[in-house]
């Protein structure tokens, strides 16, 4: 492993982990003061970013190549366990995003975090966050990318039970590892097979790498392996489940509301930006396997668009503010899903461009509304019910602004850098299928309808809460308007957007469709629209009705209770794996039972016989009465030190002697 | 050399016993300084192993030559990790007894006495005295439960002899009916005859029997289901350094035992019942797993989760038997290495586990983890360390867990993809079980009782500090102690697989 050559290999790209795990180590041993371990933090991250954007610049222009610098882990019995860097496309886009985002949530955190007495131990963790997560996307190895995402999990667990003391927030912490971590079995599955079928871990390897045209060829060769699948799409469905579970997709998603007990930089951070969307990259990076089976696109369109509309749904019957934020990320990451499965299937490997690029407007923009939020929150005296806001507007101009330009942005109102990638997705589900092209446009009218209404309740009115509303400090609202020019410009910017696609993809991309342009127009207007019509005039409070509660009461309920999704894993996965549980501790209850019935059977035959001998020898007329003492004896403790254990020793003499004896005349 | 490094804490329990027991400070400073004498000779030894080379350091003498018994030791790679263990941990168990003051003299001389024979079953290549070591373990333990134990140790300790001392009553008289079969003790020997293919041929009728006696006495010690019942009460009863000498050596021994004694004898047997292997093995696995989820008792959930992660290690060792030729990845000898890894890993980690909980008594009182709570905010420093343990128990990259479940789990994976993928739930039922400690002892309110807690001295950290050193240095570059066994699973796998 080479760190230091920057020109010739790319193994220097190991630096843009190692510098936040140089700040994580020092924070974690040497505990500094909250304001320096946040300096520390924020200057490592620089140097990532730094390194990112200089990763970004080689590739920028060089999409169709692929640099790797490889080494080994672990060599056994002539076979090599590798680990590597590799250098695409999709590694330098998503490194300069995620260090760029990371960065801005840094600097948010410095002032967010403040007053809090172990700033310096969040600022570790947040470190250690990024770790994992540049490391992973760096990973040119299976296995490595499934360490880095261990990590990322880690810290995701760390950071949503900050607030430890708090119960929820504990339970939090551990319903998003565990419901994860179901995930990450079927990860570590397809990472065993891919590791099985073609003998290495690489994913690109002069060749030789799995990724490679000749490992999926072969690959893709087996027939029906596993329904229906060739190996490719097997090890892809298995891959596919970790990034289910990272990616908060159905049936995997319920961890990710929860998720929102954690600090608000650490919900923009991780639960909208970057951790999230590491599921969605997996598949982006594995997408060579997905593609060498067209079965394995229609299960990630068809999960995408199910849980899309599921999210969008239950975001319209929530009322926090930071929930019906996670609802819409499940969502958004589900339409990503769309984007890279129908993408497939129209666009073969030019899918990567279609649901990358909506991963990385959506991170902008998401990011920029979980800050925006957290801003409003602090504003409106930790109130986070949308119920109890109402009239932000006037208060807190520059974060109002900056979030109604990331509500326009997730809306995909036209122009903004949400619509541009929207409509790819539209247009691929468009030609690849119609029914996902229509879950996926209802799913898109129902964002732009909640986050109007969330709108509504936020920003028109009277203020509804307790206390008064203040604007953020300026180190807050710095990096909501640099965010807030992203999500509004970054389609834009580039009006040749699709140089960004061919970018993220490496093959030319180019496709248009009149009447989905149509569509997505009357989309995003027409949530917009709905929303304004049914909540813009409204009476809007805690103690009103929602409008739409008034006009369908049941469904409504419905969403408000998330549509049942946890109750129903407790009536039934939970159930099963309790009964499993008690099944087994009753069956090993049992088991202990006869080891102590066998145990006293044992201990009175064996201090019967061996007082019965030794009585006889030394004594024998006080046989009958030793016997019956022993018998009735309740001494346990007695009976082993005085019986059991001299026996034992006085038989393994005996057994000893008489095998010297045995030996000796086999022997002769 | 080898046998100075294993008479040392001998001398220094005679040393014990000898001095006068009302000054503890110098019995438990002659205990340190006979296990530290050992470990250093010990590391020195494994420093100056050959990678390359078979047996090595090699010690034998004819004992009683008529019966063919020698006094015989020598360190290859499968024990070089092993001794390395025992010497990193030995230490250890001495510093983690250090509050032993209630006949100090008796504790610490049968610890000393433990460690001996520790080292003497993991270097004895002759069962004769093998034999006598591997017995010689169980007394101390026996005593140290029953004499310094919790509530439930009379029980525990009787439970515990008793599996353990018909265990051993089986093998011994396996091993009698083979030495009377083929006229050896040794275990150089015996492999070099298994391989020749004459012990099979000898032992004709009897070979299923004699396999099953051999293996008994292995099966108690690992354990492995259905003869683990003494384990959860013997782990959970036992003194702090008890549970750690069981938990982090002696169900090794077991493992050992069966890479020294049984699958290189016997490699046809292992071939053949390869199955009913991998599914007691997978059994016992899910059982230690699920168990753990309804105990409330911290020692009992290491304990059984003990039960479900030594039990990794049979998992590699018999998907090795099933394994029907070396493909591309070489999946035996990575199964293998990952068994022997693990062995390692576990007793670093593990001993640091029960190290760790062993403070919970002292600060609450109990054992019952449901009487905790929010222990994080007044012991943040006890909080790190057990967070740190679990984690690496539960198989975070980059810790101890994970480099030797991965291997285990790629190997097993080529060979036996099924139950690879049954095991996969015991990782589950891990991290539940595991997050659920932390969850219920660190988070949450406050217990009043516990506000005036005081969190672990440094003292404390530094006793635990060389484990959770060794825990990343394995995770990170476990290369480093790989390096040891290569050449030696390389040969038995080749053994093995025809």
């Amino acid at each position: 492993m080479n760190l230091f050559n920057f020109t010739d290999s790319v193994g220097w790209l190991m630096w843009v982990p190692i510098c936040p795990l140089i700040a994580g180590v020092f924070l974690a041993l040497l505990k500094p003061s909250g304001r320096v371990s946040a300096f520390v933090a924020i200057a490592a991250l620089a140097v990532s970013l730094i390194l990112s954007l200089k990763a970004f610049a080689m590739t920028w222009g060089h999409e169709a190549q692929i640099e790797t610098h490889n080494f080994t882990w672990m060599h056994i019995g002539g076979v090599d366990l590798e680990f590597g860097m590799v250098l695409n496309a999709l590694t330098g886009s998503m490194l300069a995003m995620v260090s760029l985002i990371g960065l801005l949530i840094f600097i948010y955190s410095w002032s967010y975090m403040s007053h809090d007495d172990r700033m310096g131990r969040f600022f570790c963790y947040l470190s250690i966050f990024m770790v994992g997560m540049l490391g992973l996307v760096v990973a040119n190895s299976l296995l490595l990318f499934f360490m880095f995402w261990e990590i990322v999990g880690l810290a995701s667990y760390l950071l949503i039970g900050f607030w430890f003391q708090k119960p929820s927030a504990a339970a939090a912490a551990k319903k998003a590892f565990i419901t994860t971590r179901i995930g990450d079995l079927g990860f570590l599955i397809g990472l065993l097979w891919a590791f099985k079928a073609t003998g290495t871990f690489l994913l690109f390897d002069n060749g030789s790498g799995i990724l490679e045209t000749t490992q999926i060829a072969a690959l893709a060769a087996s027939e029906n392996v596993m329904f229906g699948m060739n190996t490719a799409g097997a090890i892809a469905l298995f891959l596919f489940i970790g990034a289910i579970g990272k990616s908060g997709q159905l049936p995997l998603h319920v961890w990710l509301p929860d998720a929102m007990e954690g600090p608000t930089p650490v919900s923009a951070l991780i639960h909208a930006a970057t951790m999230v969307a590491a599921g969605v990259f997996l598949v982006a990076r594995a997408f060579p396997l997905f593609i060498a089976d067209l079965a394995m696109l229609e299960v990630v369109a068809w999960f995408g668009a199910f849980t899309t509309l599921f999210a969008a749904l239950v975001a319209v019957g929530q009322y926090d503010i930071k929930r019906i934020l996670a609802y819409s990320t499940v969502s958004q990451l589900g339409l990503m899903m769309v984007g890279l499965g129908a993408g497939g299937l129209a666009l073969k490997e030019g899918g990567i461009s279609i649901g990358m690029f909506h991963l990385l407007t959506h991170a902008f923009f998401k990011a920029l509304l979980f800050l925006g939020a957290g801003s409003i929150i602090h504003g409106c005296n930790d109130e986070q019910d949308v119920r109890l806001m109402g009239g932000v507007f006037s208060k807190m101009k520059i974060s109002s602004i900056a979030y109604l330009a990331g509500t326009i942005a997730l809306c995909a109102f036209p122009f903004t850098s949400g619509y541009f990638s929207k409509d790819q997705i539209l247009l691929s589900a468009w030609t690849a299928s119609g029914p996902i092209f229509w879950i996926s446009a209802i799913a898109s009218l129902l964002t732009a309808f909640y986050m109007t209404r969330q709108c509504c309740y936020v920003f028109l009115g009277k203020y509804r809460g307790k206390g008064h509303v203040h604007e953020s400090s300026p180190i807050m609202t710095v990096p909501l308007v640099i965010l807030a020019v992203f999500a509004v410009a970054l389609g834009y910017v580039s009006e040749h957007f699709y140089h960004i696609l061919d970018y993220l993809s490496g093959v030319h991309v180019h496709q248009h469709e009149s009447i989905v342009v149509i569509i997505s127009w009357i989309i995003a207007l027409g949530g917009i629209g709905l929303g304004l019509l049914v909540y813009a005039r409204a009476k809007l409070g805690i103690d009103e009705t929602d409008p739409v509660k008034k006009v369908f009461p049941v469904p409504y309920r419905w969403l408000e209770n998330r549509l049942y999704a946890d109750e129903f894993y407790e009536a039934t996965a939970f159930k099963l794996w309790d009964v499993l549980a008690i099944l087994i501790t009753v069956l090993e209850a049992i088991m202990n039972q006869l080891v102590d019935f066998v145990t006293v059977v044992v201990r009175n035959i064996g201090s019967f016989f061996l007082n019965t001998i030794d009585k006889r020898v030394i004594d024998e007329v006080s046989f009958d009465g030793t016997c019956s003492r022993i018998y009735n004896s309740s001494q346990i403790n007695k009976l082993i030190q005085n019986g059991f254990l001299q026996g034992y020793l006085r038989l393994l003499t005996g057994g000893a002697v008489l095998i010297g004896i045995l030996l000796i005349v086999f022997t002769r | 050399m080898i046998t100075t490094i294993t008479f040392i804490p001998l001398v220094a329990a005679l040393a014990i016993v000898l001095a006068p027991s009302a000054n503890r400070g110098m019995i438990k400073i002659l205990a340190l300084v006979g296990t530290l004498i050992s470990s250093v000779l010990a590391i020195q030894l494994v420093l100056h192993f050959d990678f390359g080379g078979e047996l090595q350091f090699v010690e034998k003498y004819a004992w009683i030559p008529s019966i063919g018994v020698d006094y015989f030791l020598g360190i290859d790679g499968l024990n070089a990790l092993l001794v390395l263990l025992v010497a990193f941990l030995s230490p250890i168990f001495v510093l983690a007894s250090w509050k032993v003051d209630e006949k100090a003299k008796t504790y610490f001389s049968l610890l000393c006495l433990q460690i001996t024979a520790l080292y003497g079953a993991f270097t004895a290549l002759n069962f004769f005295h093998w034999f006598i070591f591997w017995e010689g373990a169980l007394v101390p333990v026996f005593f140290l439960i029953k004499l310094y134990g919790g509530d439930g140790r009379h029980k525990a300790a009787i439970s515990f002899f008793i599996f353990t001392v018909l265990g051993s009553v089986a093998m011994l008289l396996g091993v009698l009916l083979l030495y009377l079969n083929t006229g050896s003790f040794d275990f150089i020997e015996l492999r070099k005859l298994a391989v020749e293919g004459v012990i099979f041929e000898k032992l004709g009728v009897l070979y299923p029997t004699i396999f099953v006696a051999v293996m008994l006495g292995l099966w108690v010690k690992v354990p492995l289901f259905p003869l683990h019942p003494w384990q959860a009460a013997a782990y959970a009863e036992a003194p702090v350094a008890v549970s750690m000498v069981l938990t982090g050596v002696m169900s090794k021994m077991g493992v050992y035992g069966f890479l020294r004694l049984v699958v290189p004898v016997f490699p046809e047997a292992i071939r053949d019942y390869s199955n009913t292997l991998l599914n007691l093995t997978l059994i016992t696995i899910l059982w230690g797993a699920f168990l753990a989820l309804r105990q409330s008792d911290i020692k009992r959930i290491l304990a059984y989760s003990s039960l479900n992660h030594v039990a990794y290690c049979m998992f590699g060792i018999f998907a090795v038997g099933a394994a029907m030729g070396v493909d591309k990845i070489n999946a035996p000898a990575i199964a293998m290495q990952g068994a022997i890894l693990q062995m390692f890993a576990h007793g670093i980690g593990a001993s640091g586990l029960f190290y760790v909980a062993g403070k919970m008594e002292e600060v609450g009182g109990t054992r019952d983890i449901r009487a905790f709570g929010g222990l994080g905010t007044v012991m943040p420093r006890y909080a790190f360390v057990f967070s740190f343990l679990i984690f690496s128990s539960l198989g975070l990259p980059f810790l101890a867990g994970f480099a030797a479940e991965i291997l285990i789990f790629s190997g097993v994976f080529s060979i036996a993809p099924i139950h690879t993928g049954f095991a996969l739930l015991g990782l589950l039922a891990t991290a539940i079980f595991l997050l659920t400690i932390i969850q219920r002892i660190f988070t949450g309110k406050t217990n009043a009782t516990h506000f005036g807690a005081t969190d672990i001295s440094y003292g404390e950290v530094l006793i635990i500090l060389p484990l959770l050193v060794l825990t990343v240095w394995i995770g990170v570059a476990p290369s480093t102690w790989l390096i040891l066994s290569d050449q030696f699973v390389q040969t038995l796998v080749s053994l093995l697989i025809r």
